[in-house]
């Protein structure tokens, strides 16, 4: 709920720098001056108004946010294909009848903003938010090679820039390398101006998307218990406890697919952290989920060679004190 | 005394005497020669002989590092070298004009020695606007399944990493 009673708060996602000047300028010729506005991220607790690529709607983590914030939505269709400029809240660019947008704002946004008057005067309570869980949907997008340029943005501002092409991100120079990332997760496009502000080195995607999901605790219940698994490629784990226990689970998932509860029995490692293991696998697009019954034929590489030592309890005595001998 | 080994193998330049001496009790036994293959690759040395560093872990067991020579005229030798090794470190120059035609060598002569390869890419920052995923998406095309890290052959953790890697799938093969 705004605040400020006389203040608009907008939200642009997912069109380009020059449809988002056209739409800005349209705005403030159509709001009266009275009416200050504020153009504002879509996780903004004050949000008042959507405007938003008709691409990206469906996104889960935006449909969590209208779902406990919900505000007027216009959808953005970037290509001309009907003879209106607005038909079923959907806007298609270029706008050729200013007077439509006015009359699609004085409805909805106007209309909006005087309910909310009501109920500030009444004070109402504004609705609690519900339970918010992220999904792999986000994730899936980045997936798509022919996305191009976007921009991953959360609650907390700005992540980086990928190249879903070239599965190559590039780091916002004031991102913590901890950083964590929760529900509000979301992707935008982007240009090559903006690429120029992220930080020189380039790192590979779904390592990076692999290495943030890991460090994200709210991401853990993306798979269930029983889910299997099937290993499609490793993560580079860091240093220190992480990479042993990574190391562990990533080599019984390359002998064979596994449930996440019989992965978890195997290496004596908690199921929340094997959930959170797999659904950052998952995540990054190193894994995929099967059904249970192809668990079992699931496994390329599942092969014992002779390596020269003659039975498993020495061999795992030998391998103990090669970890010693490096402090693994 | 019980020895096994690891082996490390890989183009001309790829890291591979690095990696040895970063993990080596004693001092590395090497064969180096003066380059004259230039369009290979820069550097000034070259092995020509195998590499050869040792892991001392007690007084009845002994481990042997072992480098292949980088150039191909060489690879009648490294099947020999990798046979019942504990595992086979492959180590991939980032920065060459092929990368993914040293790597489809490599697996087709070592994956006849062993199962358990690593394949550690180096020289990443020489050619930043190459990505990891070609290999990842070659690997995939032909539903292969290798541990593949981005690493720094002068950083002994990220040798270590390797290693760890390899003995890590040694476990789960026990399991």
């Amino acid at each position: 709920m705004s605040s400020i009673p006389n203040t608009f708060h907008i939200c642009i996602v997912g069109l380009s720098v020059a449809n988002m000047t056209v739409l800005r300028q349209l705005c403030r010729e159509i709001i009266p001056s009275h009416f200050d506005i504020h153009w504002v991220s879509v996780t903004d607790p004050a949000l008042d108004f959507l405007m938003i690529d008709t691409d990206f709607v469906q996104a889960r983590s935006i449909q969590n946010i209208l779902s406990y914030h919900p505000v007027p939505v216009l959808k953005i269709v970037r290509y001309p294909s009907v003879a209106q400029n607005i038909c079923d809240d959907t806007l298609y660019l270029p706008v050729n009848n200013v007077d439509l947008l006015k009359n699609w704002i004085d409805q909805h946004l106007f209309d909006a903003h005087h309910q909310k008057m009501l109920s500030v005067n009444t004070s109402e309570l504004p609705a609690e938010p519900t339970a918010q869980q992220p999904d792999l949907h986000v994730f899936e997008r980045l997936h798509g090679k022919t996305l191009g340029l976007v921009k991953l943005v959360d609650a907390k501002g700005i992540l980086g820039i990928a190249d879903t092409a070239q599965e190559l991100f590039w780091p916002s120079p004031h991102l913590s390398v901890a950083r964590s990332v929760d529900h509000t997760l979301g992707i935008a496009h982007s240009t090559n101006r903006e690429l120029q502000e992220m930080s020189g080195q380039s790192r590979d995607l779904k390592q990076w998307i692999w290495d943030v999901v890991w460090q994200s605790p709210s991401y853990s219940d993306l798979l269930s218990k029983n889910d299997c698994i099937q290993l499609l490629g490793w993560p580079q784990p860091a240093a220190g406890q992480d990479r042993h226990d990574v190391l562990q689970l990533s080599a019984y998932l390359h002998q064979q697919a596994s449930s996440i509860q019989q992965l978890a029995k195997q290496t004596h490692i908690d199921v929340p952290r094997v959930q959170l293991f797999a659904s950052a696998l998952v995540a990054a697009g190193l894994a995929k989920t099967i059904p249970a019954k192809e668990n079992a034929q699931a496994s390329p590489i599942a092969m014992s060679q002779d390596h020269g030592i003659p039975n498993v309890g020495k061999r795992r005595g030998f391998l103990s004190k090669l970890r010693h001998q490096f402090g693994l | 005394m019980q020895r096994y080994k690891i082996v490390f193998g890989g183009a001309m330049g790829a890291g591979k005497s690095q990696a040895i001496a970063s993990l080596s009790d004693i001092r590395v036994l090497a064969t180096e020669a003066l380059n004259t293959d230039e369009q290979a690759h820069s550097k000034l040395l070259t092995t020509v002989g195998i590499d050869y560093g040792e892991i001392t872990l007690d007084a009845e067991t002994c481990i042997g590092l072992y480098g292949t020579p980088g150039q191909d005229r060489f690879s009648f030798i490294w099947p020999i070298i990798g046979e019942g090794a504990l595992g086979i470190i492959i180590l991939l120059d980032h920065s060459v004009a092929n990368p993914l035609a040293d790597l489809e060598m490599y697996l087709n002569d070592f994956s006849k020695t062993s199962t358990n390869l690593i394949i550690g890419v180096t020289h990443v920052d020489l050619k930043p606007e190459r990505p990891m995923s070609i290999y990842r998406d070659w690997l995939m095309s032909r539903r292969l399944l290798y541990p593949l890290f981005n690493i720094d052959a002068r950083v002994r953790d990220d040798v270590l990493l390797l290693v760890e890697t390899m003995i890590a799938k040694l476990e789960a093969e026990d399991s």
